[in-house]
Parts: C-alpha cells; structure tokens; sequence
C-alpha cells in the first residue's frame, strides 16, 4: 500500500501556502522565520518526491543543499534578530521605522 | 547526474574562485594576529587575493578552451570569464573605496573582508553555473554575506533595520525561486539548464510550469531590486555601510543578472513567449518608479539607491524582447545586457566612491552637502559629474553606449512591446536627468555654506578609484568597440 | 596639404585647447584666455583652410574623411562638408576667437567658461560635419552638458531654471530623433548609420511621416519653431552675453541645418505633404516672434523674440521646396547668425556697464556713446533686412520663393518684415534718441577690444550685403540638387500637394493653408494685446 505522489505534492503546495501566507501576515521576525522555515521545507517535500517520480538523485541532492543553506540563512537571521532586540527590546516587524521614504 | 563524472575535478578552471577563497581564509585567520590599526592590513591581503583570481582569469582566456568541472555544472567558456573579470574588477575597486572607510571605524575588518570575498566566490560561481543546484548554492552564497555586511553599523539601528528588511526579503524570495526550480526538476526531470531548455521545447506548455518559470525569474528579480521586490533596497541601501551599499548596487546587482541571463536566455528561452512579455511591464514599472521616486529624494545614498532601482529597469529591457528561435535577436539581446551592465558597474561605483569621500566630512550624506563642492574639491565634482551625467546617457560618456544598446535591441525587435520599452526609455532617460542634474546643479552652481567646509580630502586608495573610474566612464565610451566586443564574444544563448 | 585631415583638425583643436585649459591651473586667468584665443584663431585658420579647399561647384560632400569606430553595429567616423555646411562651419568658427574676445574680462570661474566655451565649439563644429547619424546624434547632445554650464553657472537671476529648461527640451527633442535613427537603421537593413546609406529608403508614406515628426522634435525644439519656442526667450535672457551669441549664432541653425540635411532627402513625400503645414509654421513664427518682440519691455527679450521671428523664415526657405527659398534660408541662417550675434554682443557691453536690460532705463545713448550707437544702428538695420546689408540677401529669396509656392504665406511672411522694421526701429528710438538720460548718462563709449570684436561682424555684413554672390554660389549646387530630389519624389509620387508646391498654386493650397495660419494668428493677438 502506497500513497500515490500526487498527495506529496499537494502536501507540499498547501505547506508553501501556509508559509507564504505567514511570511506576509504575521508580523513578529521569529515567527516569520518559521514560516520562511516550513517554506523550504515543503520546497524539500516537492524536491523528494519529484525525484522518486523522475527516478533520478538529483531533486534529493538538491534538497540536501536546501537544508544546508537553510540553516545558514538562520544563523545569520538570528544573530539580526538578536542584535536588533539588544537596540529596541522587540521583535516586531512592525515596529521597524526608523527608515521610511 | 553521473557521481563518477560529478566528482572530475579541473583545478586550472577552479583557479580563480580558489584563489578568492583561498584569500577570505587568510583575511580571517592573519586578522587574528593583528592589532589595534594594524587591523587594516587585511585590506591588501585580499586585494591580492583578488588579482591572483584575476590573473588566474587571464590565464583561463589566453588558454581558451572550454573546461569543466563537477561534470557540466561548473563550465569556464567566454561568457563565464567575461562576468569572473568583471566581478574581480568590481571586487578590486570595492575593497579600494572599503580601506579607509573600514580603517576609520576600525571594527570587525577581518570579518567584513571575508564575508566580502565569500560574496565574490558566490558571483565568480554564478556565470559558470548551468546547473539549477550550482546556480542556487551561488545565489545563496552572494546573498548570505550580503545580509550580515548590511547589518555590520551594528551599533546604528537604522544599519539593523535594513539588514532585516534585506534578510527577509532575500529568504522569502529564495524560498520562492526553490519552489519555482523543484517545479521545474519535477516536470523535466533534470537540473541542468541545457536540459531543461531540451525538454521544455519538446513538450507543451503547462500552466503549472509557466507559473513555476515565473517564480524562478521572480527570486533574481529580488536580486535585481526590480519592481515589486525593490522595497528592501533604498532602506538597505541607506543604512549599510557605503562601501557595501556600492558592493549591493552593482556587484550583487550584476550577479542576480547573471544569474537571471543564464536562467531565462538558456533555460527558459521556449517559453520566452510567457515570461518576455511580464519582464517588459517589471521593466517599464522599475525604471519609472525608481526615477519618479528619486526625484524626491534628499540624502543622496537613497537617490542613488532609486537611481540604481531604475537601472535595473533599462537592463531588464533587453530581456523582454526575447523570442524564442530568434538567435540573431536574442544574441543582441544578451550583448546589450552585457554593454549594460559592464558601463553602470563602471558608472555607479565611481559614484558610490565619491560620496564615500565627501561622507567622511559630512556623515549626514545629504544632497545639500554637495553645495559649493565644485570650488571646494574641483576634482572630485568633475568626476562626480561625469558619473551622473554618464548614468543618465548623455554622450560622449559610456553611458550613452549602455543606453544606446538597450535602445537598439528595443527598437530590432520591432515588436510593438519593442516600440513601448524604447520610448519608455527615452521618457526615463529624462526623468533622471532631472535629478542627476540637480545634484550637478548643487555641486556647482550653489554656494558652500558658512563657515566653508574645508576640502574632501579622498586619500590614495579613493582617490585612484574616483580618477581611475572617471577614465574608463569617458575611455569606454571611445574604446566602445572594445566593449560591445567583449560582450559579443560572451553571448550564451541556447543551442539550437 | 590637402592630404591633412582638415575637417579633424577642425573639431580636434578645439576640443583639445578644452583639455589643455583644463590642466591649467584655475588661478591663471592670463594664460587660459590666451591658450583660448589663440586656439579659436587656429580653428578659424583650419576652417579659412577648408573654405579655400571646398571646390565650388560641386553639390556632394567633399574633403571626406571616413573610419570605423563600432564595427559590429556599423557605427563610423564619417566628415565631410558640402555646400549647406560649409557656410555653417565658417560662421561657427568666425565666432569663436569673437566669443573668447568678449569674454576676455571673464573673472568669476575664468577656467570652467573658457572648458565650456572650447568644447561647445568643438561639438557644434562636428555637429556640421558629421555624416553618421549616430556621431550626429552623439555631438548633437554632447554640446547639452557644456551650454546647460555656460546658462547655470554664468547665467542671471533666473539661470538654473533657464537652462534646466533649455537642457530637457532639446533633450526630448534628440531622443525621439534616436529613436527613428534607429528605426532607419532597422529598415535600412541593419547595415549601418552612414548617411548616404540611410538616404532615399523605400518608406511607406505613415512610416515617413512619423519618422518626419520624430526628426521634426529634434530639429523644430532647436529652431526653434512655434509652439515649442518657449525655452529660447528664458535661455537667451538668462545666459551670459556669450551663451546667447553662442546660443544665437550656431546653436540654433542647428535646427535649420537639420531640415536641409535629414529631414527633406530622407523623408521626400512626407516632407510634401506637412510642406504647408511647415510653411504655417513658418508664417506663424515669423508672425509671433515679431508681435511679441515689439511688446518686450527687456531689450535682450526683444532679440531674442526678433530670433524665433527670423528663424521662421528658415523654415519656409527650408520648405518652400524650390532652389531660391532653399539657398536664401542658408544664407539667412548664417545672416541671422551675424546680426543676432552682434546685436546679443552689444546688448551685452552696455549690460555690463549697467546691469540693467530695460528698454525705459535708457534715452539718448547715441548722443552719449556716438560709436557704440552706430554700431547698433548698423546691426540693427542688418537685422530687419535694408537692402545692402546682409539681412536683406538671405529674407528676399525666401519671400521669392515663398510667394513661389504659396503666396499667401509669402504676403504674411513680408509682413513680418515690415513689423521687425517697427519694432526694431522703435526700441531703437527709444534707447538711443532723445535727451541723454536715465542710465544712458556717463555712459563710457566701448573700448577698442569691444569695438574690435563687433567691427569683424558689422564689415562682414556689409560685405554680404553688396556682394552675397561667393556665399550663393557654394549653396546653390549642394541645395539645386536636394530640391531636385525632392521634386523627382514628387512627381513620381504625384501627390495632392505636388501642384501648388512646384509653382502651379491653385485655390486648394490656400484652403489648406488658410485655417491654421488664421487662427493662431488671431490667437496670437490675443496674447499680445493680454
């Protein structure tokens, strides 16, 4: 018994939807990095199972760098997040205006 | 891809970015064991670096044939070597115009220089890159250097607020381009470009696959600061410290084009039809947002920042009157990217050098400082002006020649989008003269104000890049032969 | 000799005099206006050169000098000189050793004036003999950068706003020129922007009218022709006594120059069928710039309008379409080039002993500065067309051949004589006759450097005045031929137009011509009385 690709990817869809949506609604850094977080992740999903449909290695070798470069991208996305709580004691996105046009 | 033929490796073809690399590591270990000002001498180390990379470079050309590594996905061909000696002369002029500015502020200069030439190492990867994997980890490695230097004022929280605002745009487009490359793996079943472009012309359009290419050009629309994805530019702009603002206008700018020339002349060239046409609306709106908004501005990083949003704008041109099939076309299409970019990076560092020297008195950056610059530091106010005159394309400065490609390649597609973008050109072209002129009217026709500043005194390192530069913006412009050669020879279209 | 690149040399020396003052130091105020002059001097002597070098006669273009500089896209370095622009070429290089004379005081940002100076002559020379289109192009908005420093830096009052004006006009103008360069290049089969290349397309009749119209924004704005006047009074006014001697003398034959040169041979039958409309034009120029020039209360204002008034004869010699208008319109172009120069130049030293440009400050100016009247007499007299002097050599054949092709436009044009004769005469009458008051009182006479820049002007044009025949007979072939090929369109053509254009004026013409003409004449009468 197997569960046909076709819910693997839709799976997946929903998952970047949910990110997407997140990424753009929510307003507090953290979370938005979470949101970011399960965008790549459902990218990893897609990759995977694109690569047992094609029967070829090379979406999971993809999804590998995906989750190295991911967690480089929160390395870096936390020491800013730090750093800017130490100046303003807030995570909040919104809250961020000091620049403006 | 063959694991046996994955693991070949050509170190003569990987000289130039070993090199870099090889630097960024030294810049970090020697910082150690330096003190106090001596810190400074970091800088040298990785100009060295970088004109190591570069001879290796010549030597790459000179040799001329065609090597790979990691099998196809790392190739050295004309246009590969083409962008690797742009960057390398970019990354040259940027460490010049970093040296006294880091060595002033004295604070994290061995991690600055390396995070530079990291970023470099991603952009000498990015035109040898055909492989969808080896383009992303290049992409990456340009942009994850680029969030910690926007952010490296750490004490200046407008510094912080940009770098987040950078950061958060650059992992949500990437994120975007991901989703856009898996979709196109999953529907060809291979991560090579040249592949793609096979299977995409053999089988038919799925509307799901057109979305996906959209996404893809999306991710480097980011990387390009084209309009809708700009908004993280001016604020990023503005707050990072100058150097890096130059290295983000021109040399991270120059790569998400590469990136996006590869992707869309190679990969995606059949279905040009779809995606040709959405990058000619983004270039329309780009170039007339950033202009009209430069208008207004006051502080003359931000001005440059739209500026550079706009000319993001006139490079996207040549994209969007892409056919498929039209080899003749599309080689001239390619070309004119080239001409482009080559004269704007030439152009903008030069401008981004002069306000890094006339900063060092006045740190507010604002346009009003620029008033009386012209009896104060004649020399820097020439160059300053040949900048800006050459940005906005008034010959005889080069350009006039980046220009004049755009309009040509606009005009031979002969298209009524054609038609649009070159007159959507020529409208832009006089908007930004409007406020390129004002900064030329500030620094000459205005008095300075009392008590007179004393003069902008650049130092060697600025000094020779503002000269130099100012050269080569009138010498490209004469030699213009020298360039669109160069960038002939650099054309990379799909086979067939 | 004739082996030297001459017309090179013509555009190098200049421009590099710009490099070498430019390596000056600034404080050195002697030796830059000294390396300036004797510079212009040498230029003048290149172009003596090429004038002696020019075989008359011929109707091509000659001492051709020819070199490639993009290859890939055709690009090149093409000179020559024909008939139209030799007499161009002279006037500009007259002007130069003229110009750096009357500029000899020129303290305030001494080096920068004279950079300025040096390349706008370079610019403006290459602008005449270019024969690529995309050189054109290039000289044709690279003299942009040196003016807009000439009117901002060196201007008046309202300088900045002046010359932002000047700058973005000419600028539209010259873009959507490259635009249709580039389509003639396209069309042309991408082989190259030489002029006789892109000469005699097969075009179809909308493309050669929107073609015509791109061209006609270059060249109109720099004319300039009504309705897109409105930079010139402001530039004119605000600029230094050079610029508008620059402005006036070369800059804007430009326009006029770019008619005989692309416009007609290129675009034949769109050239007949816009030939009335560009005769309306004309008349409405010549009309305007009159009317409003005698309402002016600023006597620079008054040139300047009495400028766009005389330029509007260029247009209908340009387009009358027969050999008598053609050659009169160069040679008013280089008439109007004398006297509006001379008369920018003398407005010029009495504003530099006042600092005050209104007509009402002045009475009786002749009686105070007996050389300085004549002299303004003369130019004045050249400038409204008395007969033996040069003015009335170049405006008589275009009303000639005006009344040729449409004679109402001709009757109006001739209108337009009689009032530059009043309004020229009346401010005339107003500064310099009279008692000796207002500012006119110790007035200093000028002083023999100022009478020795204007003294070359005035005996030229008494020279052309008596015998304008070495000047008609350079334009003649070069213009014979143009019209010819213009006509021979025509016929093959055989467009509605044809008739009254070639001499068989009938009823239609007028009908065409009538409205327009009519109602922007009374609108014009409006304004003027407002």
């Amino acid at each position: 018994m197997s569960v046909p690709a076709g819910y693997y990817l839709i799976l997946a869809a929903a998952l970047f939807s949910i990110g997407a949506v997140g990424v753009l609604i929510r307003r507090s850094v953290i979370v938005m990095f979470m949101c970011v977080e399960l965008m790549l992740n459902s990218v990893n999903l897609t990759l995977v199972t694109f690569a047992r449909i094609q029967a070829n290695l090379d979406g999971q070798v993809l999804a590998f760098f995906v989750i190295v470069v991911a967690a480089a991208e929160v390395v870096v996305g936390l020491a800013l997040v730090v750093n800017l709580f130490r100046l303003r004691a807030s995570t909040d996105a919104d809250g961020v205006g000091a620049l403006r046009a | 891809m063959d694991v046996d033929q994955a693991t070949q490796i050509d170190l003569f073809a990987l000289a130039p970015e070993l090199a870099v690399l090889g630097a960024s590591l030294l810049v970090l270990l020697i910082e150690l064991f330096l003190h106090g000002p001596r810190k400074r001498f970091v800088n040298p180390i990785a100009v060295l670096g970088v004109l190591v990379a570069f001879g290796f470079v010549v030597a790459l050309w000179l040799d001329g044939a065609q090597r790979s590594s990691f099998g196809q996905m790392f190739v050295v061909d004309d246009y590969a070597l083409a962008f690797k000696g742009f960057f390398l002369a970019v990354a040259l002029f940027v460490l010049l115009i970093s040296y006294r500015y880091f060595s002033e502020i004295r604070t994290f200069q061995g991690e600055y220089y390396f995070l530079m030439l990291a970023a470099f190492l991603g952009m000498m990867l990015m035109p040898s890159a055909r492989d969808l994997v080896m383009l992303f980890i290049a992409l990456e490695l340009v942009s994850v250097p680029g969030f910690i230097m926007a952010g490296l004022r750490k004490f200046d929280l407008r510094s912080n607020e940009g770098a987040m605002k950078f950061f958060l745009f650059g992992v949500l487009s990437a994120a975007v381009l991901l989703f856009g490359l898996s979709i196109v793996y999953g529907f060809t079943g291979t991560t090579t470009l040249e592949g793609v472009a096979a299977s995409l012309s053999a089988g038919e359009a799925n509307p799901l696959l057109l979305a996906a290419t959209l996404f893809v050009i999306a991710g480097f629309g980011f990387k390009v600061s084209a309009v809708p994805f700009h908004f993280w530019a001016p604020d990023t702009y503005e707050g990072a410290p100058i150097p890096v603002t130059a290295f983000l206008a021109v040399a991270s700018k120059a790569a998400g084009f590469a990136g996006l020339l590869q992707v869309t002349f190679v990969a995606f060239e059949p279905l040009a039809d779809v995606w040709a046409p959405v990058l000619g609306v983004v270039a329309i709106l780009t170039m007339t947002l950033g202009n009209l908004t430069a208008l207004t501005q006051t502080n003359m990083v931000r001005l440059l920042a739209y500026s550079s949003v706009a000319h993001a704008g006139y490079v996207l041109v040549p994209f969007a009157v892409v056919q498929p099939g039209d080899a003749a076309l599309n080689a001239d299409a390619f070309s004119a990217v080239l001409v482009y970019l080559f004269a704007y990076g030439a152009m903008n560092i030069g401008a981004f050098a002069v306000v890094i020297a006339v900063a060092r008195r006045h740190p507010g950056r604002r346009v009003s400082d620029y008033a009386g610059l012209g009896q104060r530091s004649p020399g820097l106010a020439v160059a300053l002006t040949t900048f800006l005159v050459s940005l906005g394309g008034i010959p005889p400065l080069v350009g006039f020649v980046a220009k004049l490609a755009v309009f040509f390649v606009a005009v031979e597609a002969g298209t009524t989008l054609g038609i649009v973008l070159a007159a959507a050109v020529a409208i832009n072209t006089v908007i930004s003269l409007v406020y390129y002129l004002r900064v030329a009217r500030v620094v000459w026709m205005e008095e300075a104000p009392e008590p007179e500043p004393e003069p902008v005194q650049p130092g060697l390192a600025l000094g020779f890049t503002v000269g130099g530069l100012a050269v080569v913006t009138v010498a490209l412009f004469v030699l213009a032969p020298l360039l669109w050669g160069a960038a002939d020879q650099a054309v990379l279209i799909a086979s067939g | 000799m004739a082996d030297l690149p001459l017309l090179t040399l013509l555009i190098a020396v200049p421009a590099a005099v710009a490099v070498l003052v430019a390596a000056m130091p600034r404080h050195a105020v002697g030796p830059i206006r000294s390396v300036s002059l004797v510079g212009s001097l040498v230029t003048l002597g290149i172009a003596v050169a090429i004038v002696a070098a020019f075989e008359v006669g011929q109707p091509g273009f000659q001492l051709e000098e020819q070199a490639a500089w993009i290859p890939q896209w055709g690009i090149s370095y093409r000179l020559g000189v024909d008939g139209i622009s030799l007499l161009l070429v002279g006037l500009t290089a007259f002007f130069m050793p003229l110009v750096v004379l009357a500029a000899w005081h020129q303290q305030e940002r001494a080096k920068g004036f004279f950079v300025s100076l040096m390349a706008m002559g370079a610019a403006m020379l290459g602008v005449f003999l270019a024969l690529d289109l995309i050189l054109f192009y290039v000289l044709f908005e690279a003299m942009l950068v040196p003016m807009y420093a000439l009117i901002g830096i060196w201007g008046g009052k309202q300088r900045r706003y002046a010359a932002i004006k000047f700058f973005l006009y000419t600028l539209i103008g010259g873009l959507l020129m490259l635009v249709a360069i580039l389509y003639l290049y396209w069309s042309a089969g991408a082989q190259g922007f030489d002029y006789d290349l892109l000469r005699g397309l097969d075009l179809t009749g909308t493309e050669q009218l929107w073609l015509f119209l791109a061209f006609f924004a270059a060249f109109g704005i720099k004319v300039p022709i009504f309705p897109f006047h409105t930079w010139l009074p402001d530039a004119h006014t605000e600029a230094p006594t050079v610029g508008s001697v620059i402005l006036a003398a070369v800059l804007l034959k430009i326009g006029g120059y770019g008619f005989l040169r692309f416009s007609l041979p290129y675009f034949p039958e769109a050239t007949l069928t816009l030939a009335p409309w560009m005769l309306a034009l004309g008349v409405i120029g010549v009309l305007y710039g009159a009317l409003v020039a005698m309402v002016q209360r600023d006597i620079k204002r008054l040139i300047a309008y009495s400028s766009v008034s005389h330029l509007g004869f260029v247009v209908l010699g340009a387009f009358a379409l027969n050999q008598t208008g053609a050659a009169g319109s160069v040679v008013q172009m280089v008439n109007h080039g004398l006297s509006t120069g001379a008369l920018f130049l003398l407005v010029g030293f009495l504003y530099d002993r006042t600092h005050d440009r209104a007509i009402a400050s002045y009475s009786g100016i002749m009686r105070a500065t007996p050389v300085f009247g004549g002299l303004f007499l003369v130019t004045a007299m050249s400038s409204l067309a008395l007969p033996g002097l040069n003015g009335f050599t170049g405006e008589f054949p275009i009303l000639l051949g005006t009344f040729e092709a449409l004679p109402l436009a001709g009757v109006l044009a001739t209108l337009g004589v009689i009032l530059a004769a009043i309004y020229l005469l009346w401010a005339y009458q107003r500064m310099f006759h009279g008692p000796v008051e207002g500012r006119a009182v110790g007035l200093t006479d000028l002083t023999p450097r100022e009478v020795g820049v204007v003294a070359p002007i005035v005996v030229l044009m008494l020279v052309i005045g008596v015998y304008p025949g070495p000047l008609y007979e350079r334009v003649n072939p070069t213009v014979e031929a143009l019209v010819d090929e213009v006509v021979a369109v025509a016929e093959d053509a055989d467009l509605a137009t044809l008739r009254h254009l070639t001499g068989d004026a009938g009823a239609d013409a007028e009908l065409v011509i009538d409205p327009p003409a009519d109602d922007e004449v009374a609108v014009d009468d409006e304004e003027v009385s407002r």
